[in-house]
């Protein structure tokens, strides 16, 4: 695969209106879409737009049978046994309020623990604290070493009476590469339930979640290249049997009386209400387009990219770089530079065209243990060149000049 | 460098002024933006007339906010708190003769909020 051709795929790169070229190193944040994606999602509204699930009608029956399809495609790619198992969602962060809501609310007891680690988003962390407030739970964090990687050595101990783990598959803020299989198999042997955010593990190398076989994994579209406002949540089928509806409404219903009500069997039970029709089948678009790519090679690119940026950046003296080694990390470079604030870093590299992250990347207790407020963060995908990364190198060199001359200002 | 980083801008990020605690302050206000940490304290000694006789100030965070806050010190010193208080986030950003994108505004105006609202 040639990886150097690849920005021809993505319009954003193209647009007549950039007045210089547009290097995009924030994709954990969001990434941006091929044409493939955009075309699926135009095509869905003009030829096939109808409610999934509802009408008779042939093209209410096309809608479902590609919003379905998408569901088995899924399937298939992450080696999931059954497409039931495929709940759609708004994303990671809905996925795991899911979680929280529909099997912790029921299953959670007062004075259960459940065990996060130190490198989580906010979005694995703030709804267990309002579950845990609402039901009396215990909340234990797995320590990070001094490169950001997590210290299991305590992980038995730690797993004592705990309930739930829920922990992310790579870290959003460092880049650190989790091993999830590992903690998976201890939790299991603890007795303990396992949710797994994978949100920048599923976009960046290849996720077989039949091996993995956590009880819960979440990920958004918007982040492999497809439409924002939907995710993925894979719910191990055992696990069905443990949860109440999340939302209540159409089309998660059997039979209604004004009373009461049956459900629907998962994974519609989940899904009240009309979906994201468009953004599910642009989800599968996105999904066709990594495919063709490879994810075997997106992940040896973006570990070429990691390896080349920590290799350039650690030889500039002002910069600090935060988390593990480049064999450790994906495609995430988090650093600060001395006497230059991040966010000041983020304003001088976008006169650049340089798209970068600054702040604390929702993960505010993790930059706590750091001991730093703000960070700088670059994070890599597949439209991104070795060239892109030398130029952010020499850029920042020049920035350093220039913020430090005592006559250069605008 | 970007249009941002003024003159003044670049100066009062180097050299700030009426920087440090006031021992002897009559009024302390705190303020800080949550999503990107920078915090500002004033500090403002009144006298009888409610008039800022002195003027200190400690902070933490980018070139804009502290800068901002340096060159607000100098703004509000002579002037009544009622007064002070009155100064606007677009005078201050005249002043510093800067160009900031929207995201970026409110570290510029960070000293102007809490002069405004955080009160000890």
């Amino acid at each position: 695969m040639d990886f150097a051709k690849i920005k021809k795929d993505f319009p954003i790169f193209r647009q007549a209106r950039l007045k210089k070229p547009l290097v995009y190193f924030d994709s954990a944040a969001t990434s941006h879409k091929p044409q493939s994606v955009i075309d699926a999602v135009v095509d869905f509204y003009s030829k096939t737009n109808a409610n999934t699930h509802r009408a008779a009608y042939e093209l209410a029956e096309q809608a479902t049978g590609k919003f379905e399809t998408v569901r088995s495609l899924i399937a298939d790619w992450l080696h999931i046994a059954s497409p039931d198992s495929v709940i759609f969602t708004k994303g990671t962060t809905e996925g795991i309020n899911l979680v929280a809501a529909a099997w912790g609310r029921n299953m959670l007891k007062r004075g259960d623990t459940i065990l996060l680690t130190e490198l989580e988003h906010h979005a694995n962390l703030i709804p267990w604290q309002l579950l845990s407030r609402e039901k009396n739970l215990k909340l234990e964090f797995i320590p990070i070493d001094d490169q950001g990687r997590l210290n299991l050595t305590h992980l038995p101990k730690l797993l004592r009476g705990v309930k739930l783990v829920a922990f992310n598959h790579v870290s959003n803020a460092l880049g650190t590469i989790n091993p999830v299989q590992t903690i998976v198999r201890a939790a299991r042997k603890a007795g303990a339930r396992v949710l797994v955010d994978g949100a920048q593990a599923v976009p960046h190398l290849p996720v077989d979640i039949g091996r993995i076989d956590p009880d819960f994994y979440v990920f958004s579209s918007h982040k492999m290249l497809g439409p924002s406002g939907v995710g993925v949540l894979y719910v191990k089928p055992e696990r069905f049997e443990e949860m109440t509806p999340y939302q209540g409404g159409g089309a998660m219903i059997s039979e209604v009386h004004w009373r009461h009500a049956t459900y629907q069997p998962a994974p519609l039970k989940f899904e009240a209400g009309t979906q994201p029709m468009a953004q599910v089948v642009g989800m599968g678009a996105a999904i066709e387009y990594l495919q063709s790519l490879g994810m075997r090679q997106v992940e040896l690119h973006e570990k070429q990219l990691i390896r080349h940026a920590y290799k350039v950046f650690s030889a500039i003296p002002e910069v600090t770089i935060y988390g593990p080694k480049p064999v450790d990390r994906l495609g995430v470079l988090t650093f600060t530079v001395a006497d230059i604030h991040a966010h000041d870093l983020a304003t001088l590299f976008d006169e650049y065209g340089i798209c970068l992250r600054a702040g604390h990347h929702c993960t505010q207790p993790l930059h706590r243990t750091l001991g730093v407020t703000a960070t700088a963060r670059f994070s890599f995908y597949v439209y991104n060149t070795l060239k892109e990364i030398d130029f952010a190198a020499e850029t920042l060199k020049k920035i350093i000049k220039q913020w430090h001359s005592p006559t250069a200002t605008s | 460098m970007a249009l941002a980083y003024s003159h003044i801008v670049m100066r009062h990020s180097r050299q700030p002024v009426n920087q440090g605690r006031l021992v002897k302050a009559s009024r302390k206000f705190q303020g800080e933006n949550i999503s990107c940490g920078d915090q500002v304290t004033l500090f403002v000694k009144l006298d009888s007339k409610k008039k800022i006789t002195d003027v200190g100030w400690e902070g933490e965070g980018c070139a804009i906010s502290q800068a901002s806050t340096s060159i607000f010190s100098e703004m509000i010193k002579g002037k009544t708190l009622a007064q002070a208080q009155k100064i606007t986030g677009e005078t201050l950003m005249k002043k510093m003769d800067t160009q900031l994108s929207p995201a970026r505004v409110k570290c510029a105006t960070l000293p102007v909020h809490t002069l405004k609202e955080a009160t000890d």
